[in-house]
């Protein structure tokens, strides 16, 4: 068990540095996608720089507290397209019939998959979720955390992609429902939780978990620690994770191979 | 001792389309659906250190079977056992033991080289670092790729990214070796390069190889033993030696000559087609030998010659022909 | 002109292929004019009632980010670009279309296509968002339609000539999206996220006298709050717009061409 976990981690590590090598060649590129990512999340505080000119806290939250949201959505954001940016090729692999290569390898196809492929630019998001730390004066544990906090809000975040996408197994389109609950957790995570009544809230603790993708790890990680809250954030996630791989390999049992799937159809 | 037993292996595809209306135009909403029995209730098994062709027209149920084999598709109904390992229930221990090369569909980064290939595959297979290295050497040293398995993957030539390819799935020292149509698309060269690789591991290393082709030529050099398949079927399973006395035993001889001949009559060759000064000849090498029928031309008077096999759909034609009779 | 009629046919169908695309946009879009909605619900004071932030109640501001989110999600920019700068390096633009404004004729058709299918899903969601969330505008009359759709149909005209003139720039260098990508965030901050009121008293009249007025602001507060003198401003500031960007294409078309015959001998 143990022997396997260290494997699986060396997988990760080495299909990381693998990706990282390939887009290195192009170095222009690289910095530019980089840059891009970092100047592309400054430009978002500048509205809450307005929005707080007109108010003074939303629900509790001020500039700071809203920085911090982004912060760790931008980490999550960032985490998970660096480490598991494969899990967006889902439904090209598949219909494709392009799973064959991984199926044949001694390794969990779901976790093959995710770790083939790395966005540049999610590097920026992850320089960003500690560039806002240091605007925000953050105290220095904070740091420390924040790498934490952006692994588990990335873990939710490319589990809920997996969940949704391998739908596409089963339907043409099902890339399509992915991508909107996608757009949702991104775009809703941002926002002061406060903002948001009771339904809504529901939906967010359960079938689309924007709240433990930024608003647990962000009151309990940092604004109030609590280690309670933090464990079950981090049971949630694992539960998310497992789902993911639960839903794929009930997928994986449709897959065809490229026999009439997808173009020929 | 056996390293593939199949018995009764069947794997349908469900396919729905839109039904076309009286007027030819195609239904929104309604489809049917059709079920294609892609491999229908095949039972064969392998011998350790066998060299097996898999050979087929295309559509037969080739790729189906070898995915079936790999883990890649479930079956729908049968028995497959690899290694003694069921391959859709024990995918990943099954993974460790065997390796595979599909066709075009190439398992290198093209950005990076060689060697950097395969440390990562390395720990897609777990293997230890100085296991690894020893490895990479000995393979390095057998196929010949010292001098350029340190240059970037796309600055390499065809045949030596095969090479390279061959040493990627040999690093963590598989029991068996699967072909899926490997030398589709590759010129002749590039197919003799390939086919002689495949001979080498299975002599040099006893690697057992499962070949699947639906090109006849790949197999009569790479393999002792052959399986034919149609429509999802075996319709032969011999040795080659047998396959080449009964069926591959003509050659077809398509000459254009520059003035008319006439061509005297002997036992094995066969004239099929005669337009002008275009023949079209089939000579039984059996009974005869192209020695004694090219002997009929003058060197001078030929303008165009190609001499081939018997087409694969004409054996299997020739083969369901016999078991009527 | 039946040429360019049989062009945008063939768009037309082209887009309506990608469905599936189309219902996430919609999707997404709704999500975010739900969000806004929440947001500035809560910066207005729940109440909402008659409260004035800067001269907007709170339903001139949502009416105002619907507009807004409906021309964000018509045209995709890097698209635009792309479409202009593959024509440059296949050099279809200098030997097909030798006439300039022929290659605008038909580069409009075929943008156009693509942002009419949207505005066919995005208007009506915007419409039911609106009606939903806040019901129905106040002294909003049937004679605003016209001029409403007229400034809307303008302003998608005009960011897809600036996105296309950005797409020239390939004439001279490489890759010209990221320039699409500044031009995109400047809209976005100073059209999209506040109306022109929001921002300092100095930087207004930039604001109002920018292309940024005519594509984004200028449209949106016509929305917000229609009157026929602010109809005629945007018309003109649109018009004026359409018209500058069109020379400076043409004359970065004229003098980029040369540049091609003279390298391509």
């Amino acid at each position: 068990m143990l022997m396997a976990v260290k494997n699986n981690l060396k997988l990760i590590f080495s299909y990381f540095i693998l990706n990282i090598k390939k887009e290195w060649k192009y170095k222009a590129s690289f910095f530019m996608q980089l840059i891009m990512m970092i100047v592309n999340d400054l430009f978002f505080i500048i509205q809450w720089v307005i929005i707080f000119n007109l108010v003074d806290n939303i629900g509790g939250y001020g500039f700071n507290e809203t920085m911090l949201l982004w912060g760790i959505a931008a980490g999550g954001y960032g985490w998970c397209h660096a480490l598991f940016g494969g899990a967006w090729n889902i439904k090209d692999i598949v219909y494709d019939g392009k799973l064959d290569v991984y199926l044949t390898q001694p390794k969990s196809v779901l976790l093959n998959v995710c770790c083939s492929s790395t966005e540049i630019a999610a590097l920026g998001d992850i320089a960003y979720s500690f560039i806002v730390l240091a605007i925000i004066g953050a105290p220095w544990w904070w740091y420390l955390i924040m790498p934490f906090a952006g692994i588990l809000a990335g873990l939710v975040y490319v589990s809920v992609y997996v969940v949704f996408t391998s739908l596409c197994f089963y339907i043409k389109r099902g890339d399509a429902i992915a991508k909107s609950v996608e757009g949702t957790l991104n775009k809703s995570g941002n926002y002061p939780p406060a903002i948001y009544n009771n339904v809504v809230k529901a939906i967010f603790y359960t079938v689309i978990p924007v709240a433990f993708y930024t608003f647990v790890p962000a009151q309990f990680m940092f604004l109030t620690f609590n280690i309670w809250a933090v464990l079950g954030a981090v049971g949630f996630t694992a539960l998310w994770v497992i789902l993911a791989f639960a839903m794929f390999k009930m997928g994986l049992k449709k897959y065809n191979s490229g026999n009439l799937m997808g173009g020929r159809l | 001792m056996k390293v593939i037993e199949v018995e009764n292996l069947r794997k349908e595809f469900v396919s729905k389309k839109r039904v076309t209306k009286p007027n030819g135009k195609k239904s929104i909403f309604k489809r049917e659906k059709s079920i294609k029995n892609a491999v229908d209730g095949i039972s064969f098994s392998v011998e350790e250190g066998e060299a097996l062709a898999f050979i087929g027209p295309n559509g037969a149920g080739k790729s189906t079977t070898i995915k079936m084999l790999t883990g890649i598709l479930y079956p729908t109904s049968g028995d497959v056992k690899v290694l003694g390992l069921n391959p859709s229930e024990d995918r990943i221990k099954l993974s460790y033991q065997i390796g595979s090369v599909f066709g075009q569909k190439e398992q290198l980064w093209v950005h990076l080289s060689a060697y950097e290939n395969f440390k990562f595959f390395g720990s897609i297979y777990d293997i230890k670092k100085d296991v690894l290295k020893a490895r990479i050497e000995e393979l390095a040293n057998i196929f010949e790729i010292n001098d350029f398995m340190h240059q970037p993957v796309k600055s390499l030539s065809l045949g030596q990214r095969m090479k390279c390819e061959m040493v990627a799935s040999l690093l963590h020292n598989p029991k068996m070796l699967f072909f899926d149509e490997p030398t589709i698309g590759l010129d002749p060269i590039a197919k003799e390069t390939l086919r002689k690789l495949i001979k080498k591991i299975n002599r040099e290393l006893g690697t057992t190889i499962f070949f699947t082709s639906h090109d006849v030529g790949d197999i009569e050099e790479v393999c002792k033993r052959v399986i034919i398949i149609n429509d999802g079927k075996i319709v032969l399973d011999d040795s080659m030696k047998n396959l080449k006395y009964h069926h591959l035993n003509k050659k077809i001889v398509e000459v254009n000559l520059k003035k008319n001949v006439t061509i005297p009559k002997k036992d094995g060759i066969t004239i099929l087609k005669a337009k002008e000064t275009l023949y079209k000849i089939e000579v039984d090498m059996n009974k005869t030998s192209m020695d004694e029928l090219l002997g009929m031309f003058k060197a001078d008077d030929l303008q165009d010659i190609t001499i081939s096999s018997t087409p694969l759909e004409d054996i299997i034609k020739d083969i369901y022909r016999g078991t009527n009779e | 002109m039946n040429k360019y009629l049989s062009i945008y046919a063939t768009s037309f169908k082209q887009e309506s292929k990608t469905l599936g695309n189309s219902i996430t946009s919609v999707i997404s879009f709704a999500v975010i004019i739900y969000i806004f909605k929440q947001l500035w619900g809560y910066i207005y004071g729940g109440g909402g009632g008659g409260t004035l932030i800067n001269g907007y109640t709170l339903d001139m501001m949502i009416w105002y980010m619907i507009m807004a989110e409906v021309l964000m999600y018509a045209l995709n920019g890097r698209t635009v670009t792309r479409a202009f700068a593959a024509d440059i390096k296949s050099g279809k633009i200098a030997y097909q279309l030798n006439k300039p404004y022929n290659y605008y004729s038909y580069q409009i058709a075929n943008q156009s296509a693509g942002f009419i299918w949207k505005l066919c899903f995005l208007v009506p969601t915007g419409i039911a968002m609106g009606l939903l969330l806040l019901g129905p505008i106040e002294n909003f009359s049937a004679l605003y339609i016209l001029p409403l759709l007229t400034s809307l149909i303008l302003a998608c005209l005009l960011l897809c000539i600036v996105y296309g003139t950005v797409g020239l720039l390939c004439f001279w260098i490489e890759e010209a999206t990221p320039f699409t990508w500044i031009v995109q965030k400047f809209v976005m901050l100073f059209g999209l996220f506040f109306p022109p009121e929001f921002f300092p008293t100095w930087l207004q009249p930039f604001i109002n006298y920018s292309p940024i007025y005519a594509m984004m602001s200028g449209p949106c507060k016509l929305l917000a709050s229609f009157s026929w003198d602010l109809f005629y401003t945007v018309t003109i500031s649109q018009v004026a717009y359409i018209a500058l960007f069109m020379v400076i294409g043409l004359l970065m078309y004229k003098f980029g061409t040369r540049k091609v015959n003279v390298n391509g001998g």
